[in-house]
């Protein structure tokens, strides 16, 4: 006994014990109720897929996820080293930053500026070399107009930096330089982000002034092909950033912003999202968006090496699929040097070039093209979609799990085949490749089928006669 | 001679130039402030199908004078009545912007022309939606616009020149029936946004001549004070009766009953006022129809009621709250009564 219970009548303890159990009892169970919700959220739904082979949706798109990022670990041309890896990802385009603070592309201010294109036009001519068209994010500010030489802030001149993105243009995209058709011009990189200059909308630091003679440096620009100009490249799609710039009145050809998210469902929400905010403005809900990096983690992970990457990017492919951005950039192309946790889809060359996981989805999900077919019965963990061309469809389906446990045995069925004798294949990502023959005399096809944690997997079903 | 020809033909020139910049310039002007005049509507607007079977509908639009750059077509129906398979785009909008999402008893799309300089124009399907019956319907199932579809017009007065919609009527054949309630009509409003109507017109006020006619219709008078009258009436049993109210339209869809009764209510009041009830019977058998009408008076209209839309429900959370709550309150039972008995072995 304590010395409390001692020196009081155990009759008062008990009343005392009592009370507040009474008191304590309503809040006990308030947090066990809301434990358990908490649970039951977390366990979500099992997939029960069907396909219908006769429901034609629309055709599938194949190219806007082969884009992708190069950020700026190395002050130089990161990409030239692994180019044949690269240029193995048949890439559509890729972006790179730092253009003017890693590359010495301007130097001095006002009537004594100078532009020496030569060491960025390396990088340029790697990714042309790669196939792909090149997306410049105008970043960051050239230290020699730069307020206090520090290249994430404003110039000391607007006028200068209009200049800067003129020549810029110019040289790439002028008929009598480069001569390049359809490049994209993209305003900063993460200007919300305080690494970046923690840029506002109004105030000294504000993004649309920023933008503004960026713009105007556009209209300068002669004898020119066509190009693209947007932004706001924030580090994630926000409202207020997205209507200023769509309301602002300047020269606005994509909207772009960056997706860090760790469920891959909400990048169909982004992408409501934007169209409804767009619909005051019918004209922009029809520009190209681009979603210039995404991940499932702005932070450099060690996940980034392994299938659960490969798994979280099928995963968003799949939800962009239809009604997805022109453009979905993957983050990036090569670790920085040293890094064994980096963003890479391929180690740097000084760890050997290695592909990672992630590497291999594009080419995989590349087989699907062909024309959508309904499919029904998705899950929270396992989804996918159906694909039909003259003689095979297509089923992919993706396991990803954000905890990295789960494990699914999924029933399949496709209904509506035209009866007869097929050639069934089963060919997992990372994994098994089998195939079979099966007669389908009623047009019906069905099986369970085991899909393990971070798995993805085409199913094919090939009319043999 | 030349001379004055040369100058002349100078002077005309000279002149006819600023004119047909002008005219040109004033047409621009026309065109650009055409008025809303886009129409969407269902197609195929009635149907019957079985239990199980999937209807596949078309999303029409009708842009008039407009041209549209994008559209969100936003579905309502009765989620015990349809499962929504999928919605894709039309062969009128080549674009998706927002993928086809359908849930319990919707399904949203947002659709668009190829590009600014190729709005979507004339008459065409922009949207398909395939959706299977699943539950068996004594009436018509109405698949319904919801209030956030709209149709974002490129120079036009006002961005949405949406003016109306035209819902759709499945009738469900087949099924368990038994369970469910005596005929109580699932009203198929037509809502129209502004005053332009656009529900067909009935080809005759009356009912047809030299045809015997098994159709009535009546107003309960009383009824009508406050803007909402039951309009009720006979037809041959089974048949699929068409209520249409004017002067503001509102259609209302029904089954007869076995007895040949139908009965009908409006989803929203009526102003107050004289109004117009025409009444359209289809006999499902031989495929013949014929129409009546009325007029009656709605005396004071009280307030307006909203119209009754069809909402779907959020996805139910896993697991049982009830369940759940039993099992805290065992436990919460049990930790009290061993602190109780703890405490008495202190004791």
């Amino acid at each position: 006994m304590n010395v409390l219970e001692r020196n009081t009548n155990p009759q008062i303890t008990s009343l005392i014990s009592f009370i507040t159990i009474l008191f304590f009892l309503p809040l006990l169970l308030f947090a066990m109720y809301q434990s358990v919700i908490l649970i039951t959220r977390a366990v979500g739904t099992p997939a029960n897929i069907v396909v219908d082979a006769k429901a034609v949706l629309e055709p599938i798109k194949t190219d806007f996820y082969h884009a992708f990022a190069q950020g700026g670990e190395e002050a130089e041309d990161m990409i030239g080293p692994v180019l044949s890896e690269t240029r193995a990802l048949k890439p559509k385009m890729i972006r790179i930053d730092h253009i003017y603070d890693y590359y010495n592309v301007v130097g001095g201010s006002g009537s004594g500026m100078s532009f020496d294109f030569s060491r960025l036009d390396a990088a340029v001519n790697t990714i042309l070399g790669a196939g792909a068209k090149p997306l410049l994010s105008l970043s960051y500010m050239p230290a020699s107009i730069a307020k206090g030489g520090a290249v994430i802030n404003g110039p000391n001149d607007w006028n200068d930096w209009a200049t800067v993105v003129q020549r810029t243009i110019e040289h790439y995209s002028g008929k009598g330089e480069k001569n390049l058709g359809g490049v994209y011009y993209e305003v900063w990189n993460e200007p919300d982000l305080g690494s970046f200059g923690s840029w506002k909308l109004s105030g000294e630091k504000n993004y649309l002034t920023l933008y503004q003679y960026a713009a105007e440096g556009a209209k300068r620009a002669a004898n020119t092909n066509w190009f693209y100009l947007g932004g706001p490249a924030t580090t994630g799609l926000y409202k207020n950033w997205i209507m200023a710039l769509a309301s602002s009145g300047y020269r606005v050809d994509f909207f772009s912003w960056h997706s860090y998210l760790a469920d891959p469902k909400r990048f169909t929400t982004d992408q409501e999202n934007f169209i409804t905010w767009m619909l005051p403005y019918p004209w922009h809900t029809l520009k190209p968006t681009l979603i210039t990096e995404f991940g499932f983690t702005g932070d450099k992970s060690s996940l980034y090496n392994s299938t659960y990457a490969a798994a979280y990017t099928a995963a968003v492919i799949r939800q962009m699929i239809s009604g997805g951005p022109s453009y979905l950039f993957s983050f990036e192309i090569k670790d920085g040097p040293g890094q064994s946790n980096g963003w890479g889809l391929v180690a740097h060359q000084n760890a050997g070039k290695k592909p990672k996981p992630r590497y291999w989805v594009y080419s995989f999900i590349d087989q699907m093209v062909g024309n959508r077919l309904q499919v029904t019965g998705e899950g929270t963990w396992v989804t996918g979609f159906a694909s039909k061309t003259e003689k095979k469809i297509r089923l992919f389906l993706v396991n990803f799990d954000r905890s990295g446990s789960h494990v699914e045995t999924v029933p399949i069925k496709f209904t509506n085949l035209d009866p007869g004798t097929y050639t069934l294949r089963e060919h997992f990502l990372f994994g098994t490749d089998t195939s079979s023959e099966k007669a389908i005399p009623d047009g019906v096809y069905e099986e369970k089928l085991y899909m393990s944690t971070q798995s993805i997997v085409i199913v094919e079903l090939t009319k043999t006669d | 001679m030349k001379k004055i020809l040369l100058i002349v033909t100078g002077i005309i020139i000279f002149i006819s130039v600023p004119v047909v910049v002008f005219f040109f310039g004033q047409q621009q002007e026309l065109r650009s402030k055409a008025a809303p005049a886009t129409t969407l509507s269902i197609q195929p607007n009635t149907i019957s199908v079985r239990v199980g079977e999937t209807v596949v509908c078309q999303i029409l639009i009708n842009t008039g004078e407009n041209k549209v750059a994008s559209a969100k077509i936003s579905l309502l129906f009765d989620q015990t009545k349809f499962e929504a398979l999928s919605i894709t785009n039309g062969t009128l909008a080549p674009r998706i912007l927002t993928q086809g999402t359908v849930g319990s008893g919707t399904a949203t799309i947002t659709v668009a022309a190829a590009s600014t300089a190729k709005p979507i124009t004339g008459q065409g399907e922009i949207v398909v939606v395939r959706l299977k019956a699943i539950g068996g319907s004594l009436t018509p199932v109405a698949v319904q616009f919801a209030s956030d579809t709209f149709v974002a017009g490129i120079g036009e007065k006002t961005v949405n020149v949406l003016i109306s919609n035209q819902p759709g009527s499945i009738t469900i054949t087949g099924g368990d029936t038994s369970s469910l309630p005596t005929p109580t009509p699932t009203p198929l409003s037509i809502t129209t946004p502004t005053s332009t109507p656009i529900s067909k017109q009935p080809e005759s006020l009356f009912s047809q001549p030299g045809t015997p006619s098994a159709l009535t219709v009546s107003v309960q008078k009383e009824a009508s004070i406050g803007g909402v009258p039951v309009i009720k009436g006979k037809a041959l049993p089974g048949s699929t009766v068409t209520v249409v109210i004017h002067s503001t339209p509102q259609t209302l869809v029904v089954i007869a009953d076995e007895n040949g009764n139908w009965i009908a209510t409006p989803s929203s009041s009526l102003e107050s006022g004289d109004h117009t009830v025409v009444v359209t019977a289809q006999n499902t058998t031989t495929g013949t129809t014929e129409t009546t009408s009325s007029m009656f008076t709605v005396e004071k209209a009280i307030g307006g009621a909203d119209t009754t839309g069809i909402t779907g429900e959020g996805l139910p959370e896993s697991g049982s709250v009830e369940t759940t709550l039993v099992l805290l309150f065992v436990g919460s039972t049990l930790v009290v009564l061993g602190t109780f008995s703890l405490t008495k072995q202190h004791i």
